[in-house]
């Protein structure tokens, strides 16, 4: 079961999304790798072992990220681009750190990028949602009643 | 099981290795290949086999780079491990004869091994004015490649030009250079691109061979799945930059000196599928592929891209298949033996960035060079 989020945790994750449709706008839009019928959206964040867990779907990519938190590694001052292994109740999983302003550093792996086989943001939606839970369950275990929390598409910003 | 005596002695003899870390490569290229448990006990034991199995190698139109990238490969053993795994009967790069004693070494061969020899094709096959524009011993590239596939059990093209044309099929193609897929139309081919190819999917190809008794499951372009799943760009070290919209505007600015994505700069990566950001080149370390370098990817294992679209020209959203190959669940990762190197081939089922690297001692530096020591 994915506990609640705090309400610092939920800002956090709010201001992820709202970073994120930010870049877009003024850095993405204009590119060939950006497609115009997907939002941003957070989709099933939840906090694992320290970590801010979840995906992050946006019009140029969709990965799952980990958020560092005070008990976890501190990503500060490591390169963008270094790889952490990390083992998930799924399995290990490699992480890239990436950092971007006001969020500040973080892990990510690629699910999918570019996003052009989307066709709706529902579509992307769907396989974000159909895809965060497994990560923290063991291989055959039954899926947990929890599914975490979402932000971006149908509740704001 | 086999006889793990014979297998040390057959190991210390011919490739000149420590058993273990001959067995730990022999574990790495399984799971490289992703191959179930078990599986390198197999391979250990198809490559110590007595009987190695001839192999026929090509040249057409080519500058030889894929066989010189195989052969002066960092790693002094993959050459070791190609020369003594499998039989080279015609080799026009390697063989010291030359003019028709050679082409008989061919012919010999090939009637000896009639069903059994593994053809590997590197260069195109120019068809124009019925292949005139390319003769090996008076015959042209494509009698050859006809004659020379008929009696193979199995056909591979090695690098960008055998695969579909490559370099020489670029626009207006004035020799009709094909590659060999179309030329053997009904045989299946497998295709190794790349400019040069990475010699590890070549060798994991031919252990795959040696060991099954089959090629390796291949995608729509008959390129082996393992090496060839995921794109460039889902593996990229530059990854994180383009996630936060930091681009390199032109060679030598801010962005380009910080190692920001190459996109802008006509990086291919995100339209082209292959391993290189996992398993990179010649073990030397983090850094050794174009992207690394500073260079965006020109998409030389994707036919219609590398070759085809100009360097500068810019990716573009295509609706692109669904992946063949998802994020590998649980990464295998291998201690290092230098030989381990090699099976960095590892990298394969995609994901694993870095993956490989781990298997070795060698190109453990990849990652740490990276840091990521700590949780890696």
């Amino acid at each position: 079961m994915a506990d609640p989020l705090s309400p610092a945790d939920q800002t956090r994750i709010r201001e992820l999304v709202s970073v994120f449709a930010r870049i877009g706008e003024e850095r993405m839009k204009d590119l060939g790798l950006y497609n115009p019928a997907l939002q941003v959206e957070a989709v099933g964040f939840r906090q694992w072992q320290g970590w801010l867990a979840g995906i992050l779907v946006t019009p140029w990519f969709m990965n799952f990220m980990l958020l560092p938190g005070p008990d976890t590694e501190n990503l500060a001052g490591v390169e963008p681009g270094s790889r952490r292994r990390i083992d998930l109740p799924k399995g290990q999983v490699v992480f890239v750190v990436g950092e971007v302003e006001e969020v500040g550093p973080y892990l990510s792996h690629s699910i999918h990028s570019p996003m052009g086989q989307f066709s709706d943001h529902a579509g992307a939606s769907t396989t974000a949602w159909a895809a965060v839970g497994p990560y923290f369950q063991e291989p055959g275990e039954e899926p947990q009643s929890g599914c975490g929390f979402g932000w971006g598409v149908n509740k704001g910003p | 099981m086999y006889d793990d005596t014979e297998i040390s002695r057959e190991i210390a003899n011919r490739f000149n290795l420590d058993r273990r870390d001959f067995l730990k490569f022999c574990a790495a290229m399984a799971a490289t290949m992703g191959l179930p448990k078990g599986a390198d006990a197999q391979i250990a034991q198809a490559m110590t086999a007595k009987e190695r199995p001839s192999v026929i190698w090509l040249h057409f139109q080519e500058c030889t780079g894929c066989t010189e990238s195989m052969l002066r490969a960092e790693h002094p053993t993959i050459e070791k491990l190609i020369l003594e795994i499998i039989s080279l009967d015609y080799h026009e790069t390697l063989f010291a004869a030359a003019g028709h004693q050679v082409e008989a070494a061919r012919e010999a061969a090939m009637k000896k091994n009639w069903g059994k020899y593994v053809l590997v094709i590197e260069g195109a096959i120019p068809v124009k004015d019925n292949g005139i524009y390319c003769k090996v011993g008076g015959k042209t590239a494509l009698q050859l490649t006809k004659e020379c596939a008929e009696g193979a059990a199995a056909v591979i093209a090695i690098g960008s030009c055998a695969s579909w044309g490559g370099m020489p099929s670029t626009p207006p193609n004035p020799t009709g250079s094909t590659g060999v897929p179309e030329i053997l139309v009904g045989k299946p081919v497998v295709t190794i691109p790349g400019c040069p190819p990475n010699p590890y999917n070549f060798l994991s190809t031919v252990v795959h061979f040696l060991t099954f008794g089959a090629l390796p499951a291949v995608d729509d372009k008959g390129r082996p799945k393992f090496a060839y799943s995921r794109l460039i760009h889902e593996n990229c070290e530059r990854r994180a930059h383009f996630d936060a919209g930091r681009f390199a505007l032109e060679f030598g600015d801010e962005g380009h000196r910080k190692g920001y994505c190459l996109y802008k700069l006509g990086c291919k990566g995100p339209e082209t599928y292959a391993n290189c950001p996992a398993i990179l080149f010649n073990d030397v370390g983090s850094g050794s592929w174009p992207v690394g370098t500073g260079h965006p990817c020109i998409g030389c294992t994707e036919k219609g891209i590398g070759f085809a679209k100009p360097i500068h020209a810019l990716a573009e959203l295509q609706n692109q298949r669904p992946p063949v190959g998802y994020p590998r669940v649980v990464e295998e990762q291998g201690a290092g033996a230098s030989i381990g190197a090699i099976a960095t081939v590892a990298a394969v089922g995609g994901l694993a960035i870095g993956a490989g690297a781990k298997l070795v001692g060698n190109l453990g530096k990849s990652e740490d060079g990276q840091d990521s020591g700590k949780q890696g």
